[in-house]
């Protein structure tokens, strides 16, 4: 498969601040790829190292295709004017097409539209953001970033102020993407969903400490230590994994029940 | 997977968005024009509309010097006065939206940077060096005082310098760059306000002239005047509408804003430089007039243009129709004495503001 993304033995420091140590890591077409680690292990910065906001200073980073129109990046809490209607921001995905004095043209119309439907905003589309719950927001800026036609998406947390329902549809949706051929690179906190990636790059103190298959990298005695909590494993009925803290000490309700009955 | 959009009772459907911004921009423009004509005609003294009408267009097409009587007075002394109003008032409510924009703070205005504060320390400087005396608030719109020719030289060149100031003092600060800015301003402005008040208080006989300029200054403008200030009111405008596109962008933040393409820096350098030149045109002819270029883009995205295409524009034409009926109320409220002009917007900008804000989104 095609690598969209290679970064190569990437250093990065804020003032004397090593941020990002030697990483290396790459994106092929169709993948998820799930950024793990406590905080400050630098996922966020190796994130805008990625999208190009930030300049390595060792090491360099292959883009396929050329900035800012492959790569398309979510920050953590993005910030939506509150009188704009959805449309006019997803529009705004165009800018790297149009540039600053053209002005749309059915092409870019349709694309819009394709976006919006895309990330299950098109029914919103004429509703002003400031009306908007925090799941359509981010399904919002999700169809935004769609509207540049990425062939690499780079998402920050993008389920932090979701809940489960509106987690499982961003899910679906940056499956749908991959499928399309998309690369996919999303910073996680939650392992349960990192757990669905196609791959976990797990980090801790700016260093790439694991990196491979879901399956590979979460692992209790990899994580941790590097969590410094204790972690568990448990496998759901339906065979997906399930990252459970402090259930070395204490097992899970279910299993309980199950013993009980 | 099933659709799981929320259908929700929808408060506000504001379709057909580019048209609204386009008929605010075409509305206000026709508003403005109505404003010019009518404050033309009413002062001190008042003009027919069909006398104002007929000068205007008499003067227009070069024949000037045939006008007599009041046509005269409506070319010669109203026409000016009233379109550095309305030029003074584009320049304040582009640059206050401007910066509202770049800052993507509410409470930003024209004057963010300390071009007030400079422009005022120039002017100061120039009274005092000059040696005129202005009639503090002239008595009526006939009497030109005798502007010191310096004043709007002195005063772009505090502006340029203020902002300057504030720039490089950003840059020698801590990393953010948008609060260092802020910051760098507060104090650029707090000490140019103190070196100019003990300027005041050295030259106490030049208080008053110093002061009502202070306050803002339309009576004496002519036609000369504001063919000095188009040039850069004009370019300043136009650099601002450059960036529209990107100011939008930055609405969504400086990083997602830079990953769609939009180069920041130049973004941030283009509007702070084209809001301290038309800011400087704006305050070196007529002295400090407030509150017009907070309240003008904040009038303009609630009527309906929130993007910098539209609310440009919009912004400069409110800010216009603002400023002009301002110096209307000015002119004829203790008539045929004269309040300063930047009193009235204040007094009235105050409490219009203060309703937009309790009116809520």
């Amino acid at each position: 498969m095609t690598i969209l993304l290679d970064a190569a033995h990437v250093d990065f420091s804020y003032g004397p601040r090593r941020v990002v140590c030697d990483v290396t890591l790459s994106l092929r077409s169709g993948e998820i790829v799930a950024l793990i680690g406590p905080n400050g292990a630098g996922k966020t910065t190796v994130l805008k190292l990625l999208a190009g906001l930030l300049i390595p200073d060792v090491g360099r980073i292959g883009v396929s295709g050329s900035r800012p129109r492959t790569v398309a990046y979510l920050a953590q809490a993005d910030e939506l004017p509150s009188d704009w209607s959805v449309r006019e921001v997803v529009e705004l995905g165009r800018l790297p097409y149009v540039g600053l004095f053209r002005d749309l043209a059915p092409h870019d119309d349709r694309i819009v539209r394709d976006a919006m439907e895309r990330a299950k905003v098109a029914l919103l589309a004429d509703r002003l953001v400031g009306t908007l719950s925090g799941g359509e927001r981010q399904r919002v800026t999700l169809a935004r970033a769609l509207a540049q036609e990425p062939r690499v998406l780079l998402l920050d947390e993008p389920t932090a102020h979701l809940d489960l329902r509106h987690r499982v549809d961003l899910f679906s949706t940056l499956r749908a993407e991959a499928a399309r051929g998309v690369g996919v690179v999303a910073v996680m906190h939650d392992l349960t969903f990192a757990a669905q990636a196609d791959a976990c790059v797990l980090l801790a103190d700016g260093r790439l400490r694991a990196e491979g298959r879901p399956g590979d990298v979460l692992r209790p005695d990899l994580l941790s230590p590097i969590y410094e909590t204790d972690l568990a494993l448990l496998h759901a009925p339906d065979g997906r994994v399930v990252v459970v803290p402090g259930a070395t000490k204490e097992r899970a309700p279910w299993t309980r029940n199950q013993e009980s009955l | 997977m099933t659709s799981t959009l929320v259908e929700r009772p929808i408060p506000r459907m504001p379709t057909r968005r580019r048209a609204r911004g386009l008929g605010t921009i075409v509305g206000s423009g026709l508003i403005l024009a109505a404003v010019i004509v009518l404050s033309a005609a009413n002062g001190a003294m008042p003009i027919t509309l069909r006398e104002t009408l007929h000068a205007l267009s008499r003067g227009a097409q070069g024949h000037a010097s045939l006008l007599e009587g009041v046509e005269a007075i409506a070319w010669n002394l109203r026409f000016p006065r009233v379109l550095m109003a309305a030029l003074v008032g584009a320049c304040l409510g582009s640059s206050g939206a401007a910066m509202q924009g770049l800052f993507r703070n509410p409470l930003a205005d024209p004057y963010l940077l300390g071009v007030a504060s400079g422009a005022a320390l120039g002017a100061t400087l120039a009274f005092s060096l000059s040696g005129h005396l202005e009639p503090a608030f002239s008595e009526t719109p006939f009497e030109k005082g005798t502007f010191p020719s310096l004043v709007p030289l002195f005063s772009s060149v505090g502006a340029a310098g203020a902002v300057v100031t504030t720039l490089l003092l950003a840059r020698a600060g801590a990393k953010s760059s948008t609060s260092s800015l802020l910051l760098s301003g507060v104090v650029v402005g707090g000490v140019l306000v103190s070196l100019t008040t003990y300027l005041m208080l050295r030259d106490a006989d030049r208080l008053r002239a110093v002061f009502s300029w202070s306050l803002g200054n339309l009576a004496s403008s002519s036609w000369s005047d504001l063919g000095h200030a188009l040039p850069y009111a004009a370019s300043g405008m136009g650099l601002l509408y450059a960036f529209a596109r990107g100011l939008d962008a930055l609405q969504l933040g400086e990083d997602t804003a830079r990953t769609v393409g939009v180069r920041v820096g130049t973004l941030r350098a283009g509007v702070i430089a084209g809001a301290s030149l038309a800011t400087a045109a704006a305050v070196a002819f007529v002295g400090i007039i407030g509150f017009v270029g907070l309240v003008a883009p904040h009038a303009m995205r609630r009527i309906g243009a929130p993007h910098h295409r539209a609310l440009l524009p919009a912004s400069a034409l409110g800010g216009a129709t603002l400023l002009v009926l301002a110096d209307l109320g000015a002119r004829t409220v203790i008539r045929p004495a004269e309040l300063p002009v930047g009193v009235v917007t204040t007094l009235i900008g105050g409490p219009f503001f203060l309703w937009l804000l309790r009116r809520g989104p």
